[in-house]
């Protein structure tokens, strides 16, 4: 049996009311109108772990916030062997549309693991929420004369499922009340509704608040990089999704032109074998460029990535695939054009040539950076416009609305009508 | 002094997927007859409130992926001009886009797909209404709050009210001629278009309207 955890997780202290000065008095009470009617309601959330990870930096922020606006939520994590993680994983990248060779060895495993946690799930909770298919099953301690609402939060995309593994976890699926997916075409045909939540950045943390010019350029010039002349910046982890090779040769395109410097900025890939490689080839393919740098960071650099993202000219994301790109929100937040591949989520994210770019090719991406770095005024506009996007759609506080939504929605039901609350 | 006050409330969405894509005109079609009013609904009318900062020539979704990721510009125009306000009911509105694809089907020579990612999601919005509170009676109060009104209390009282007062009504045109006695004044605002200008220039252009003729 697994140990049962006792304690709760201590969670960071993030108060709603401190958000004011970025959203507004009026977006504070509405959010605290809205919460007023589900007063003490209480909601578990369940995931596979703490630490790591959009998901569990999501959780972070939300818990508090949840709490904070009177309702009582917890977080659990659920506990595992390595077998089961590695289990799980293939089933991740299975989901993702990769091959896997999935045995009834990974059901079994699955299927045991789940049931040696099913006691984690609080019997008194109004709302359970398991997220991904690693908490999906538990589901199975749902008892069903409870009144006991169950969502279950998808944070991949499921657009092309291995079914094998998809027809294996949609019976769980469909168990719950209702699914949230980050968007439609993420989603599937499903029998139970399909709530959209799009993920959120907190403009308080240390990746996000504003930073001193100082502090901005004293970090910036530590790694080599001269501040007074323009940046192009790409964040992310060494993978070949993310094409940075392709983010040299869009560079290389430009610099015929332009004079500008380029910042592959990606976390340290000590425990990834094939990131290792990435690194290797990018640095080898940046060697004989001053201008290239290649930085791989500890994963706590939040503050040095937002002094790099601040001190960008042009942003650039030139992913083969994204889920969803935070750094793209990011970025955007902070004022700056960004370029980027018209993959994704990207998709959403970025109106092209209103508030950033979308390319196809590495020729289209140069030609874009081109264009920002000769027009001065239309970096500012789209940099402009894409503050106000991030401002209106992926704060950490509209998120904690919609989630508020969705919960009066599964708890009112489906209705065509207006719901007042 | 007005006898019934304007309660200002304001309206939140939520947004569900329906289960239903369309990767080509006949599959819009399909989509656009059996999909539940909410999407049909979500389609019109959200459009132009996620995209207040940014109007573009083509309002509606429908409209902006046959333009766009079909490259139907005939079409996508003609999506374009139906007016979400003219209709008093979904099922209504509903019928004029069926007839607009039903009709441009009958002329195209052939149907293009388009991959998983190009294409049209059918979503839907349940709505909810929250009061925000706030209470007026007088038309410079009125003006004054309206100004000061998150785009949600815009978006509620003055667009999508159309469903709940009927074709080219409005919450605001409907106080100010009951209960404040200006005809003249709830006409202009009839007139004012949210399909012309963002939400928060008209939100300024009611309270400028108001303040004029108060």
């Amino acid at each position: 049996m697994p140990e049962r955890k006792d304690e709760r997780l201590s969670l960071p202290s993030v108060r709603l009311s401190a958000y004011e000065s970025v959203v507004g008095e009026a977006e504070i009470e509405q959010i605290r109108m809205l919460a007023a009617p589900m007063a003490g309601a209480t909601i578990q959330h369940l995931n596979s772990t703490y630490a790591g990870g959009g998901v569990a930096e999501l959780l972070s922020r939300l818990v508090p916030l949840m709490n904070d606006v009177g309702l009582d939520a917890r977080w659990d994590v659920i506990r595992a062997d390595r077998r089961f993680f590695e289990v799980t994983k293939d089933f991740h990248n299975a989901l993702h549309g990769a091959y896997e060779e999935i045995v009834p060895e990974h059901y079994k495993t699955y299927l045991e693991t789940t049931r040696k946690n099913l006691e984690l799930v609080s019997r008194d909770a109004d709302f359970v929420v398991t997220h991904d298919p690693q908490t999906v099953g538990l589901v199975e301690a749902r008892e069903p004369a409870r009144t006991q609402y169950w969502l279950w939060r998808c944070h991949i995309d499921l657009a092309e499922a291995d079914p094998r593994v998809w027809g294996f976890l949609r019976s769980y699926v469909e168990r719950h009340d209702a699914s949230i997916f980050h968007l439609a075409e993420s989603g599937k045909d499903l029998l139970i509704p399909q709530i959209l939540l799009t993920p959120a950045i907190d403009p308080l943390d240390e990746k996000n608040r504003e930073l001193p010019q100082e502090e901005i350029e004293r970090i910036v010039t530590g790694f080599g990089i001269d501040p007074t002349r323009p940046i192009l910046l790409q964040v992310s982890r060494f993978d070949r999704l993310k094409d940075p090779l392709g983010v040299i040769a869009a560079y290389r395109m430009v610099r015929k032109w332009q004079d500008c410097q380029l910042v592959l900025v990606g976390g340290s890939a000590a425990d990834d074998p094939e990131g290792e490689e990435v690194l290797a080839e990018v640095r080898e393919a940046a060697a004989s460029d001053p201008d290239v740098h290649v930085l791989a960071l500890p994963p706590d650099s939040h503050r040095t990535i937002n002094a790099l993202q601040r001190a960008a000219t042009v942003v650039v994301q030139k992913s083969i695939r994204e889920g969803f790109g935070l750094t793209v929100t990011e970025a955007m937040w902070k004022g700056k054009p960004v370029v980027g591949a018209s993959v994704g989520g990207i998709r959403r994210q970025i109106l092209s040539g209103i508030n950033g770019y979308l390319a196809h090719t590495t020729a289209g991406v140069a030609f874009r950076i081109r264009e920002i770095l000769s027009n001065k005024g239309l970096a500012e506009r789209l940099g402009r416009a894409a503050r106000t996007y991030v401002f209106e759609n992926f704060l950490i506080t509209r998120y904690l609305k919609s989630w508020l939504l969705a919960l009066h929605s599964v708890r009112t039901g489906v209705r065509i009508s207006p719901t007042y609350i | 002094m007005a006898k019934k006050p304007f309660r200002f409330e304001f309206s939140l969405s939520l947004t569900r997927y329906t289960g239903y894509a369309a990767d080509n005109l006949r599959a819009l079609l399909r989509g656009l007859e059996r999909v539940p009013g909410g999407s049909i609904y979500h389609h019109l009318h959200h459009a132009l409130f996620r995209r207040h900062f940014a109007i573009g020539a083509f309002a509606n979704d429908f409209a902006v992926w046959c333009w766009k990721e079909l490259h139907e510009e005939v079409l996508g125009e003609r999506l374009t001009i139906i007016d979400p306000l003219e209709f008093s009911t979904i099922r209504a509105a509903r019928n004029r886009l069926i007839e607009e694809v039903d009709r441009h089907l009958g002329s195209v020579e052939f149907i293009q797909h388009v991959p998983h990612e190009r294409q049209f999601f059918f979503q839907e919005s349940q709505t909810f209404v929250l009061p925000t509170g706030k209470e007026v009676y007088e038309l410079p109060e009125f003006a004054a709050e309206v100004r000061k009104a998150p785009p949600d209390v815009i978006f509620h009282h003055f667009v999508v009210a159309v469903l709940r007062v009927g074709p080219g009504e409005n919450d605001f045109s409907v106080w100010i001629e009951e209960q404040c006695k200006k005809p003249d004044l709830a006409q202009k605002l009839r007139e004012l278009s949210p399909y012309a200008v963002d939400l928060f220039t008209l939100q300024n252009r009611i309270a400028d309207l108001v303040l004029l003729h108060a």
